[in-house]
């Protein structure tokens, strides 16, 4: 203790150890009784750092060394890597003891350093190496004499930095650094990489980092600008000694190289393997997928040309190609595929101590047999998979397997079983976690449930034992206050069923009463590709994933049964249920009363077996799914999406949710629920509604869509876009020049042909939606004229100079949602908003719009839409010949009949999701709910004029004046889009 | 110079404070407070106004990332040293991030202490 300077220290020194001994006492037995709890671990750890910090000033080493175990105990406990047993407690309990044995010789005047601490060290070293790895185990790269060759980088200056060796963390040094040189210039590169500077190798060097950065300061004016403690050495090159380093070296070894700041001998010294992060495959991955998709196109090419005589062995040269380029990019996709795989036994083996640690604290006799551990899955999937198996694990262990003297009372063997098994079927990996125990107590359960309020007494009288074990994913029975005994310490197992549906897998319990209870996961081997069968339901087409499906069956209407107010399929010799899907999703079913059999699938739910009536079976299909967008998980009923080779967009089913909304529909029990479905969908606006109708007119579309989409993530796709879009947003007191002569010839086919065909594909799921959500949000609308009159006054600020921001960003919003929405409808970036204006006119300027209007020579067609609870509207005009060919496009592109009378409906659905886009903008900045009001066609100037007029109250003298156009490429359309507010003047 | 820099000590070790006390008067700095956690520290600090602030990183209540953030908000020209222990790596680059000026790893000698202060001070 040489550092003690007096006994002063030395006093505060112990009495601050004793107060943390006796913390440590308390937590580490409170930590036995609860070992989640997050907060006793971060006190407990921050503890036992202070004691090593402390200890660290009197230069008592073995007290420093043990507090630094103690805490790296605590941090791997923190982490989940260490399970927190007996054995565990008891070490640590033995480290506080012999803490206190060294303050105590501390206080006595001993020799504090001679108590012995390194057998508790590996003991608790034992513990945390038999710990479950970490999955990655850092390369060790041994290039410990690294000799930076100094490249030339024109236009950079190059500091080099030596930190001194008397820094104990150098890398959080060059860290520092890094932040100093980073406020002088930009670093165009540096050296050595970040990761590297972790490593004990870079310690160990001459701790040399470089940082080629741009610039303004002189080279001699930088190292005082970096004044960083602990720095050995600075170093500038400018770019003219950079070159003259570089000559000399070259002229030294003959060599041309231009080295990259690290050394020959580094480069060449790679062994035959490397490591590439997952996030690497994953875009190679969605590369090739892109590349199936590219050579679709090709496809088409080939379907085009094959019917023209004189193009035949053209045709079969294309169609020969399109093969190649098919066959390479599935190898190609395989390859990676098989890349990501690890075998399973790298999480299994978790386990291992997991049982043999919980048996010795709890007495229980359990053995564990581990099998398939050599079966291999997608990393991802192994990564997310963890949690839920140690859940899963946990609950078999604390509910499942009994204590020895029960099992034998009830005739059991002694030791329990469990058994963790893996293997492949097919495209799949089946993960099976089974107990010999008691079994789930379904008496339990259901009790626990009507408790929760989940099920009436009524309902629980009835419950099948096949519902009961549903019940137990139901989140308010799972949590942790409600459910203790049932699954253990606040494991959710709804949270293990979900992550395993992210995963695109299921989850099925099968239990018997004191037999145990067996856990079946399936998994897809990849999450990047699963095995789909493409029904059809009425116009639509949707893929279910083969994992779910049992069997499919052709069923005759005899077979086909009304049984209490249900409908039941004959399937062999039992009746299951029958979904029909197009109920569930609301759409028209192609089927007749004339039909003889009507598709089936049998799936099945944790059991159960239930039919879902299709249209029609298509074809089984491999999909690459791609990342999805976050709206899709909260769309029940579906999963996600995937892309077919020829572009086409299709929607992946989730059975799970199709069945919860069958439940939920056909027990009315859980309306609300469906409500707040709707409702989500409203108050998403346009650009989730443009995603459903999106997958739809892509279906639609199919083969004749003109442009290939190839991002099947519209909504994450086009986060980005609108900044390409060229748009402008200015709040400029401009003249007021309203183009409102949409015939100008624009060599661009604007955003309403595109939507147009896609509104009208499906316009009624747009009309269905908002006329529900504005009956259901009833408390919300506004027909209390106080909520009305207060709405208002707040949406004044739209109207106040010193708030333009708002206007602005209301606009910008506004914007962006249209071009979304709208490029997602029609899945067409060929639409473009040209121009957009947002400015207060006074009200006798409104003559200015309206002389504008009243001059246009041809006859116009204005799609409005009135803005709740504004007195304004959004206005869609255009030429009646312009409309009448956007409706053609839109109709040719849906592949819809064109009838001889030119019916707007289509532009309707437009106009629809252009004012919702704004309305619902000004409702996300404002709060105050605006919405779109029922759309009306003014099919003439005067009408249009009228309507515009009628608007403007007696007391406003200014009106707001919004004017976007849009633009459909490639066609001669554009379309004026006028927002009009009259001042608000309540 | 020592003899007109004025420090703000804060670590909720008071063994700590009193270590850190001790090198800084034996070089003649003022230690114009102490607090013991982060919330002391971002109250105490527009009291005392001090040229330097020693600052844990783990402490109760506020911890010094924290703290480091909140006073650099308050007076962006505070100077902050982080006095930490070794792997504490993370969260000293985080408290880098927040704009603390240095970091000393615990155990450290007086002369780094006082190395510190000198070149933040500069």
């Amino acid at each position: 203790m040489t550092q003690v300077q007096d006994k002063e220290d030395l006093r505060v020194f112990l009495e601050e150890l004793n107060e943390n001994l006796s913390y440590l006492d308390n937590a580490i037995i409170a930590l036995e009784e609860h070992p989640d709890d997050k907060e006793i671990l971060s006190e407990i750890f921050r503890v036992a750092h202070t004691v090593k910090g402390n200890a660290g000033f009197l230069d008592l080493k073995n007290l420093v060394d043990l507090g630094h175990t103690m805490e790296n105990v605590f941090q791997e406990m923190k982490k989940g890597n260490t399970p927190i047993t007996r054995k565990v407690i008891d070490i640590l309990l033995e480290c506080k003891d012999t803490i206190n044995t060294i303050g105590q010789a501390l206080a006595e005047g001993g020799d504090p350093g001679s108590i012995p601490v390194q057998h508790l060290i590996q003991r608790v070293n034992g513990i945390l190496e038999s710990a479950p790895e970490e999955n990655t185990t850092p390369v060790a790269d041994e290039h410990n004499n690294r000799e930076t060759i100094v490249e030339y980088r024109p236009g950079t200056t190059l500091v080099r930095i030596w930190i001194s060796p008397h820094e104990p963390a150098p890398a959080v040094r060059a860290f520092l650094v890094e932040t100093r040189v980073g406020q002088i210039g930009q670093i165009v590169h540096s050296y050595p990489p970040e990761d590297e500077r972790e490593l004990p190798e870079f310690a160990n060097s001459d701790r040399e980092i470089g940082y080629y950065i741009k610039t303004d300061l002189a080279k001699d004016d930088i190292p005082e600008r970096i004044h960083v403690d602990l720095i050995e050495r600075i170093e500038v090159l400018d770019e003219e000694d950079q070159k003259r380093l570089q000559k000399k070296r070259h002229e030294a070894d003959g060599s041309d190289e231009t080295g990259t700041g690290r050394s020959v001998k580094e480069d060449t010294s790679t062994g035959d393997t490397v490591r590439i992060p997952v996030s690497r495959l994953d875009v190679l991955l969605n590369l090739v997928g892109e590349l199936v998709i590219a050579n679709s196109g090709l496809l088409q090419i080939q379907e085009i040309i094959k019917d023209r005589p004189e193009l035949v062995e053209l045709e079969r040269q294309v169609r020969d190609r399109v093969k190649e380029i098919f066959r390479i990019s599935a190898d190609v996709q395989e390859l990676v595929m098989k890349s990501r795989l690890v075998p399973i036994g790298q999480v299994f083996s978790r386990f291992k101590r997991f049982v043999r640690d919980y048996s010795g604290r709890s007495g229980k006799k359990i053995q564990l047999t581990l099998l398939g551990e050599e079966t291999e899955i997608d990393k991802k999937i192994i990564d997310e998979m963890i949690k839920p198996l140690t859940h899963l694990v946990r609950n078999a262990l604390d509910h499942g397997i009994e204590e020895a003297e029960v099992r034998v009372q009830k005739g059991k063997p002694a030791t329990g079983q469990l058994k963790l098994h893996a293997f492949q079927e097919g495209n799949y990996i089946n993960v099976v976690i089974e107990d010999d125990g008691k079994g789930l107590d379904y008496v339990k359960i259901v009790s626990k449930a009507i408790q929760a309020g989940i099920l009436t007494k009524e309902q629980a009288s009835s419950i099948t034992e096949d519902e009961a074990k549903m019940l137990i994913f139901h989140s308010g029975l799972s949590t942790k206050d409600s459910v203790d005994d049932l699954s253990g310490r606040g494991i959710g197992m709804d949270i293990v069923k979900r992550s395993v549906e992210m995963l695109n897998g299921t989850l099925d319990i099968q239990s018997k009463k004191d037999q145990g209870t067996k856990i079946i996961i399936k998994l897809p081997l990849t999450l990047a590709i699963i095995n789909a069968l493409i029904v059809t339901v009425g116009d639509e087409k949707f893929s279910i994933p083969m994992a779910s499906i049992v069997e499919t069956q052709k069923v005759t209407r005899e077979n086909i049964l009304m049984i209490e107010g249900s409908e039941m399929v004959r399937l062999r010799d039992t009746l299951i249920p029958l979904i029909r899907l197009n109920r569930i999703f609301n759409i028209p079913s192609s089927h007749s009363s004339e039909n003889a059999t009507f598709p089936v699938i049998v799936v099945e739910y944790n059991d159960t077996l239930v039919g879902l009536l299709v249209d029609q079976f298509l074809t089984r299909h491999e999909m690459v799914i791609k990342s999805l967008a976050e709206h899709y998980r909260t769309v029940e009923g579906i999963s996600g999406a995937s892309i077919l080779g020829d572009g086409d967009i299709i929607l992946i089913l989730d059975v799970h949710g199709i069945i919860q909304i069958y439940r939920q529909l056909s027990s009315g029990l859980l309306n609300t629920e469906r409500n707040t479905r709707i409702s989500f969908v409203r108050h998403e606006g346009p650009i989730l509604d443009s995603i459903a109708r999106l997958e739809k007119e892509k279906k639609r579309r199919a083969a004749e869509a003109p442009t290939v989409v190839s991002t099947p993530a519209p909504e994450a796709e086009q986060q980005d876009k609108p900044e390409q879009t060229p748009m402008k947003e200015t709040v400029k007191a401009v003249e007021a020049q309203p183009n409102i002569e949409p015939s100008t010839p624009q060599n661009k086919q604007s955003l309403v042909d595109e939507l147009v065909r896609k509104a009208r594909a499906d316009a009624s799921p747009l009309v269905d939606i908002s006329s529900l959500s504005l009956q259901e949000s009833g408390a919300l609308s506004f027909h209390q004229e106080d909520q009305r009159e207060a709405s208002l006054k707040k949406l004044k600020e739209l109207f106040d100079p010193d708030k333009r921001d708002l206007l602005k960003e209301w606009l910008r919003q506004g914007n962006i949602r249209a071009i979304q929405g709208i490029q997602a409808l029609t899945g067409s970036r060929n639409i473009k908003l040209d121009k957009s204006k947002g400015r207060h006119i006074h009200i006798d300027k409104i003559d200015t719009l309206l002389n504008k209007l009243k001059a246009t020579k041809s006859n116009l067609v204005d799609f409005m839409l009135p803005m709740e609870p504004l007195d304004g509207a959004v206005h869609f005009i255009l030429t009646t010949d312009n409309a009448a060919r956007v409706v053609k496009l839109l109709l040719t592109e849906a592949n819809l009949p064109i009838p001889d009378e030119i019916d707007y409906e289509p532009i309707m659905e437009v106009t629809n999701i252009l004012g919702s886009s704004y309305t619902n903008s000004l409702t996300h900045l404002t709060d105050v709910i605006v919405e779109p009001g029922v759309p009306t066609v003014l099919e003439s100037k005067e009408e249009i004029i009228e309507s515009i007029q009628s608007k403007l109250s007696e007391n406003a003298f200014e009106i707001l004046y919004i004017e976007n156009q849009f633009l459909w490429e490639h066609e001669d359309i554009a379309a004026e889009l006028l927002i009009l507010i009259p001042e608000i003047t309540v | 110079m020592a003899g007109n820099t004025r420090v703000m000590i804060v670590d909720d070790s008071g063994y700590m404070r009193q270590v850190i006390r001790k090198h800084l008067e034996n070089k003649g700095y003022e230690i114009v407070g102490e607090a013991q956690d982060g919330l002391e520290a971002i109250q105490m600090y527009p009291e005392v106004k001090p040229d330097i602030v020693t600052m844990d990183i783990s402490m109760k209540k506020v911890g010094g990332i924290e703290a480091t953030k909140k006073i650099k908000a308050i007076d962006p020209k505070a100077r902050i040293i982080i006095v930490s222990a070794l792997g504490e790596s993370r969260f000293i680059k985080e408290a880098i991030q927040a704009g603390a000026h240095d970091f000393i790893i615990k155990p450290f000698a007086e002369e780094r202490l006082i190395s510190s202060i000198a070149n933040a001070l500069k």
